[in-house]
């Protein structure tokens, strides 16, 4: 498989503050790459750095096999969309995504036919014209992003460009993007830190802390598979158990939980590891769902809130431990706080993370 | 209390056009002097006439003397644009040791009296034989209005957004490209502002000019300072309302081209 | 995959391309602090050598304080210090007088364009050369002049009363020729006062006079203390104004400078333009202080 963009063990250091910290990336032609982090993680320096708008302090960045770390933005085939658009207020729509075609010197009627083709990619034909403060705040994001991609750049970079939207032009924007992608089939790196999003349009997401890739992995795999404590709690929702492995094998695991002995289908611990168990609270079964399951408990409802078309009922096991389970709202019927229930998910539904 | 009613703010509306005549009076009794018969001061003028405007241009000095303050200040202004632009880049753009101090060596001169100045570059001046000369003139002036045009640049620069230029690199701009085509408009009216006042500061500049000239090859306001020594015959009035006259064009234009916010901002900074 | 990366302690990079990045302002403030030096910082150090150096142009470099003795031992020189700083309060102390009360009558015209006019009629006389305006000065305050007319018509006095050649001259005229730069200061800061902080003292009971006493003036301190900072330092270095209007009769340091400049006294001359410096610095370095101390209690009331 052709790789794109890869990065080998690229730190960048702000002074005494390290913002990434050896990260190593292999990112595939034609894939929607996400960096997925919470504000300050180190996400943004990396993308910059790929762009050439950041040089890393130690490391080496490959585009498509040729190493550009020390290449400037204007020498690279990345293009940028700027978290705040960064369009040229003194230029019209049509000059703005002329720019790059312009400093390579392309003639008149190849630009006009790119731009207007660009135009019509991200729907707003005949937009040209415009200055850039008529625009409406969705228009203002495809102008950005066709200023990038006429350009046919190697890799999309985009840095939150829909953050700045209110949260029905952003759904509808991700949407937008993501079939675009697929049209275009260019590269994208898209950075961002709303986990619904990165899930929504990626194909693989890297989720990065304090520097460091925690996990690279598709959508699903880090939902259902999250390898730490950090990517369980920050994407999605989760229940965390401490607890120690006490039996691994082939036919499963048990793990130790203050008594309780929670079953799992694998461990990345052997058996007298300490280990944290998580299950995600829509895998948390109720009363007569939780018949049959792998684990299955008894405890006492704390407390139940409604949420519209779920229901989320806190519930402290005979145990000890306190659960989170999120039910549809018709199973919740008669969920009480005080009164006692089965809890119960699947072995398949148990993660148990290192540490 | 109705606003239009309120005494308070009367009060303060009819000070604020007495304040108004007093500053437009010299400036609107210099013009009907101007007119004047009369070959000395007095008031109201005997009669009226053009011979004084007659009489100004005959006088081949002080024609000589404009043409030097013109180039001086052209010259002032060019040069503090060009060096100022690039050390706002620098001190805006960069982190580095030692960029405070360097501010501070840049700004010291516009605390230092005019006059003072003047002295230590007629003595410099004359060490290095460059005495009289409008390069030393040039260079005098280019204190003064540099550091203006430094205060006024780094202020545009800092309000500029940095993301136009990253974005402008990202498009395969390089970096003078980038200055060109991104940043440059961005500080347009800085630029309009500092320029501005680096040509009137140079043009209307006497302390630091009076002694670097010689006799026969002045600046203008230099040479209206001699000439006021000597006599006082309306001469001067014709010649000042020349200048009053374009310094209204040029007032005009301000107007019409910088934004009141960046003029506010330049005589609050101590526009001298 | 490739994500497998080398293990390998990769040492800070180097090459030219980051070099050149580390060093690029190295290029754009070069002019700039090579002029400043070369020029500007030179010429303060050659003040300095001729103050204690009289006679180095003319080729006998021979160190001695007699200059620097002759003004601080003889009670002239101290009489003209005097003078310099009264007529540079006095100014100050006109120019505020003026000058608030009219950038607070501008901050209260409500249409623009009344606004706009009033902005330019302040701003305006500063693109008019201080000669020019200097010789305005001279025609209204002449014995012949503008105002001695208009006294006399009115019946007002019977001789003219001199109003040039003395101090009064040149008070009237700095005062005009420096009102825009205290204007302009209070301008900036008077805007800022928000309706909002006056409704609330006075819905607090407190009146008008009170109101602007406890709210406005704290708040536009800033404003009036760089306004006479400027108009202090500038009216101590000035020297057109003050020598056309005082016609000689009045000294002031920087007339001093002037005269022992057309007497080839460098040495002297170079004493004094250091006397002027010191005094411009240690005002400003006082005034910075009250400054930041207006300033502080400013912020604390905005927020």
């Amino acid at each position: 498989m052709d790789v794109d963009v890869e990065l080998r063990e690229v730190s960048k250091h702000f002074g005494a503050i390290v913002a990434v910290d050896r990260v190593s990336l292999a990112i595939r032609r034609g894939e929607f790459f996400s960096l997925l982090g919470p504000s300050g993680c180190g996400k943004t320096t990396t993308l910059r750095m790929i762009g050439g708008l950041e040089f890393p302090t130690a490391g080496e960045i490959l585009l498509r096999g040729a190493v550009v770390t020390d290449l400037p933005a204007y020498r690279r085939a990345t293009n940028m969309v700027f978290q705040h658009l960064a369009l040229f207020p003194h230029l019209t729509v049509f000059e703005n995504i002329a720019f790059g075609l312009r400093l390579r010197r392309e003639p008149p009627s190849v630009i006009a036919r790119k731009v207007d083709g660009v135009l019509q990619l991200v729907d707003l034909p005949g937009y040209g014209g415009r200055e850039i403060h008529q625009l409406s705040g969705g228009q203002k994001q495809r102008v950005a992003i066709a200023r990038a991609l006429v350009n046919e750049p190697a890799v999309l970079l985009l840095d939150e460009p829909l953050g700045s939207l209110d949260l029905k032009l952003r759904l509808a924007m991700q949407t937008e993007l993501k079939a675009l992608q697929h049209r275009v089939g260019t590269t994208f790196i898209y950075v961002t830190h709303d986990q619904g999003e990165a899930l929504t349009m990626s194909d693989r997401i890297a989720v990065m802390n304090l520097g460091r890739v925690e996990q690279v992995a598709t959508s699903q795999e880090i939902y259902a598979r999250p390898r730490t404590r950090f990517v369980a709690g920050f994407i999605g929702e989760a229940n965390f158990l401490d607890g120690r492995v006490a039996h691994a094998g082939p036919d499963g695991v048990l793990v130790a939980v203050n008594g309780l002995r929670v079953r799992a289908e694998a461990a990345p611990a052997p058996a007298g590891a300490a280990v944290t168990v998580s299950v995600r609270p829509e895998h948390v079964k109720l009363g007569v769902a939780a018949d049959g399951a792998a684990n299955r408990w008894t405890g006492r409802i704390e407390e139940v809130t409604f949420m519209g078309a779920v229901v989320r009922a806190r519930v402290a096991l005979d145990g000890g431990p306190r659960l989170v389970a999120e039910l549809h709202n018709d199973a919740a019927a008669g969920l009480a706080p005080g009164a006692a229930v089965a809890v119960g998910w699947a072995a398949g539904h148990t993660v148990v993370l290192a540490g | 209390m109705r606003p239009g009613r309120d005494p308070v703010r009367l009060a303060l509306l009819a000070f604020l056009w007495l304040v108004v005549a007093f500053m437009l009076a010299p400036i609107v009794f210099t013009l009907v002097f101007a007119f004047s018969d009369a070959s000395y001061l007095i008031f109201p003028p005997p009669g009226y006439s053009l011979r004084w405007f007659a009489k100004l241009f005959e006088q081949r000095a002080l024609f000589a003397a404009a043409i030097n303050s013109l180039v001086v200040a052209t010259a002032a202004t060019l040069a503090s644009l060009v060096v100022g632009t690039a050390a706002a880049l620098g001190l805006v753009r960069y982190r580095f040791f030692g960029r405070e101090l360097l501010r501070t060596l840049f700004l010291a001169p516009l605390i230092v009296p005019r006059i003072a100045f003047g002295v230590a570059m007629l003595i410099y001046a004359v060490v290095l034989r460059r005495f009289g000369g409008l390069d030393s003139l040039f260079l005098a002036h280019l204190m003064v209005t540099l550091p203006f045009a430094i205060s006024i640049l780094t202020a545009a620069l800092v309000s500029a957004d940095r993301s136009l230029e990253e974005a402008a690199a990202d498009l395969g701009a390089p970096p003078l490209v980038t200055f060109w085509k991104v940043t440059l408009p961005q500080i347009r009216t800085g630029l309009a502002v500092s320029g501005f006042f680096a040509f009137i500061v140079s043009w209307d500049q006497v302390e630091t000019s009076l002694f670097l000239v010689k006799t026969d090859n002045m600046t203008l306001p230099v040479a209206m300072f001699y000439y006021l020594q000597r006599q006082q015959d309306p001469v001067i009035a014709a010649l000042s309302a020349l200048l009053i006259g374009v310094a209204a064009v040029g007032a005009v234009i301000a107007v019409l081209t910088v934004n009141p916010r960046d003029l506010q901002r330049v005589l609050s900074a101590g526009g001298r | 995959m490739a994500q497998a990366a080398i293990p390998q302690i990769v040492a800070r990079r180097g090459g030219w391309r980051a070099a050149l990045r580390r060093y690029a302002h190295v290029p754009l403030l070069t002019p700039a602090v090579g002029l400043t030096v070369a020029v500007f910082w030179v010429c303060m150090a050659v003040l300095v050598v001729m103050s204690v150096y009289p006679f180095l142009a003319a080729g006998t470099p021979r160190l001695t304080l007699a200059a620097w003795q002759r003004l601080l031992g003889d009670p002239y020189y101290w009489g003209v210090v005097g003078t310099t700083l009264r007529l540079a309060f006095v100014v100050t102390a006109l120019a505020l007088a003026l000058g608030y009360p009219a950038a607070y009558a501008i901050s209260k015209i409500q249409r623009p364009g009344w606004a706009l006019a009033a902005y330019v009629v302040l701003f305006a006389p500063i693109l008019v050369s201080v000669v020019v305006r200097t010789y305005g000065w001279l025609l209204l305050l002449s014995n012949t002049g503008v105002v001695n007319y208009l006294l006399r018509a009115a019946g007002l006095v019977r001789e003219p009363i001199p109003l040039i050649f003395n101090e009064t001259g040149i008070i009237i005229a700095m005062v005009h020729i420096l009102l825009p730069f205290m204007v302009f200061p209070i301008l900036s800061v008077v805007g800022q006062v928000g309706g909002d902080l006056k409704e609330a003292a006075m819905d607090l009971g407190a009146n008008r006079w009170v109101t602007f006493r406890r709210v406005t003036l704290p708040l536009t301190a800033p404003g009036v203390i760089s306004g006479c900072q400027i108009v202090f330092t500038l009216t101590i270095s000035a020297f057109v104004t003050p020598f056309l209007m005082g016609g000689g009769r009045v000294q002031i340091l920087s007339g001093l400078i002037y005269r022992d400049m057309e007497a080839v006294n460098l040495g002297f001359a170079s004493v004094v333009a250091l006397v002027l410096l010191a005094l411009a610095v240690v005002i400003l370095a006082a005034s910075n202080v009250l400054a930041r101390r207006a300033y502080r209690r400013a912020e604390v009331e905005r927020a």
